[in-house]
């Protein structure tokens, strides 16, 4: 019988907030300073608000340990949710349970209920769930092949073994939008046939977003996609997840607290695989209600 | 008697194996200098063109397999090591032919990433397999040759590592994929490690990745995550992780 724990109450109803200034376009080249500091002066809460997923009081254990506990929290487009704390907090297994990838861990368990657009994801096919629900990983993982291929690869369409892609209007529409929406396109338009293992490491992260996105999900799920980054690409990246935050939900896992303030609307902190405490970056990051939160910000832990 | 309590806290901290932020400042310090140099090493590797001159008498290439999928191409290259010696970083230089015999691809350029013309460790009396996960043909890839250089004898022990619940999945956005751990039971702080994963149905090669870990601390488990080139649905998984970092 797990431990009783405390609960955090997370608003029922999502909240919904005025207007958010233009877009700051493409970013590549600026210094990590300075996007900074227009990300989140330039920023205001999105106009598009809307709950997507609800993780209602999940257990997730790993044999006999119980490694999330009784965990709470809305997961909304137009927000991006960002998951903080120390490693072993619980936090990536969290995340990858909203796409069902702790399941196929031999000994994984779960208690409670995750859904996606108010419908259990455990009722879902597993495939379609990780089509709406998509995961982009610490490190790019681009396949050998050329940058339109890698975007190609999440469209429903697939090639016979050994075959060229078929290059069709739309394919060929919904790449170029997928690239857009990762702000890669101005820079890799003129050579899409250019092998995607040629682009930097920033560009390699924004294609496998871009790989992401054209599956067209609800929710976009981030285990710390800049770790392996430079802070110029990880700048980029940023504004990226800020942007696409109107059309879709975001999660992200991330030990960078800096990067936690920068990008996140909400931030939830876990510890010991308990939401210690739950918030808008802001109240988190200033005005943290709970002493564990404050000792993990100001660097006592973790 | 000041003196006295700090040897009685000194001693009871040694007696209960605590670390202090000096030792444990030490640690990561020797961490992060092993992480340097064996970047460095790699990077220096990589740099070169691989050109294999006199192929090696100690190991022999068992067998090669050319993969296609939606997802590219790969070469698999079943290596014995069959001296008595251990080595390191062995060159490895491959043949991509197409179903005309023309080459299509080769893996002797330089900048190529870590591990992907040469093998990090070959143990003695020992088959291991080696994969390139990148190749990218010009034309649909046929067949593969191999060549294998002169390794690096390898000195002390091979610092002992082990892969725990290894499993596939299927991901539609980023293809077939294989999970699990990699456990570092030795001394030594393990820097850019290589996973190997192949797939085998009813005992022909199905499908086959890689992952390069960054780091595996000494005594931790550490994830890795890796993506197929091929399908591996309903084969058996394979996974080794040769040590790449020695004391």
């Amino acid at each position: 019988m797990p431990p009783p724990v405390r609960r955090i109450q997370v608003d029922r109803e999502p909240h919904v907030a005025p207007a958010r200034a233009a877009s700051n376009g493409a970013v590549a080249g600026a210094s990590p300073a300075a996007v900074a500091t227009r990300l989140r002066s330039a920023r205001a809460p999105s106009v598009h608000v809307r709950e997507r997923m609800r993780i209602e009081s999940v257990w997730l254990a790993y044999g006999e340990n119980w490694v999330v506990r009784d965990v709470s929290l809305p997961v909304r487009q137009g927000e991006v949710l960002a998951m903080i704390g120390a490693s072993g907090s619980g936090k990536t297994t969290l995340l990858r349970s909203l796409n069902r990838l702790t399941e196929i861990t031999t000994g994984a368990a779960r208690a409670g209920n995750i859904t996606l657009d108010g419908q259990d994801i455990h009722e879902l096919e597993v495939n379609e769930l990780r089509r709406r629900v998509t995961m982009v990983f610490q490190q790019p993982n681009p396949f050998p092949m050329s940058i339109f291929d890698n975007v190609a690869y999440a469209l429903a369409e697939r090639p016979a073994r050994g075959r060229r892609r078929r290059r069709s209007p739309q394919i060929e529409e919904a790449v170029a939008d997928a690239l857009h929406r990762a702000g890669l396109y101005d820079e890799v338009a003129g050579d899409l046939e250019r092998s995607a293992l040629r682009l930097s490491g920033g560009q390699q992260q924004r294609l496998c977003i871009a790989r992401a996105l054209a599956a067209e999900p609800e929710v976009l799920l981030l285990d710390e996609p800049c770790s392996a980054l430079d802070p110029i690409s990880t700048a980029t990246i940023e504004e990226l997840i800020v942007q696409l935050r109107d059309s879709v939900a975001i999660v992200i896992v991330t030990h960078n607290l800096q990067q936690a303030f920068r990008v996140a609307d909400h931030v939830a902190f876990m510890h010991l695989g308990e939401l210690v405490e739950y918030g808008t970056s802001e109240q988190v990051f200033d005005r943290p209600v709970m002493e564990r939160t404050r000792d993990y910000i100001s660097g006592a832990f973790g | 008697m000041r003196l006295a309590a700090l040897a009685l806290a000194a001693l009871a901290l040694a007696l209960t194996g605590c670390e202090n932020n000096q030792e444990r400042s030490a640690k990561i310090e020797k961490a992060d200098r092993q992480h340097e140099e064996e970047v460095a090493r790699r990077a220096q590797l990589a740099q070169r063109a691989l050109s294999i001159t006199h192929p090696s008498t100690k190991v022999k290439v068992l067998g090669t397999t050319v993969l296609r999928g939606s997802e590219g191409a790969a070469a698999v290259v079943t290596l014995r090591n069959v001296s008595a010696t251990t080595l390191r970083d062995v060159p490895i230089e491959i043949s991509v032919k197409d179903a005309g015999g023309a080459t299509v691809y080769t893996n002797d350029i330089p900048g190529l990433a870590a591990g992907l013309n040469s093998a990090p460790l070959l143990p003695a009396h020992t088959t291991s397999t080696w994969i390139d996960d990148q190749v990218q043909a010009t034309s649909p890839p046929a067949s593969v040759t191999a060549k294998v250089g002169e390794g690096t004898p390898a000195t002390g022990p091979i610092p002992a590592l082990s892969v725990q619940a290894a499993h596939q999945y299927e991901d539609p956005t980023n293809g077939p994929a294989a999970e699990g751990s990699i456990v570092n039971h030795s001394g030594v702080s393990q820097q850019e490690l290589i996973v190997y994963a192949l797939v085998r149905r009813a005992g022909a090669i199905v499908a086959a990745g890689r992952a390069v870990v960054p780091s595996a601390p000494t005594g931790t488990s550490t994830r890795f995550q890796l993506f197929f080139i091929g399908d591996p649905r309903g084969g058996e998984l394979e996974v080794q992780a040769p040590a790449t970092t020695f004391g």
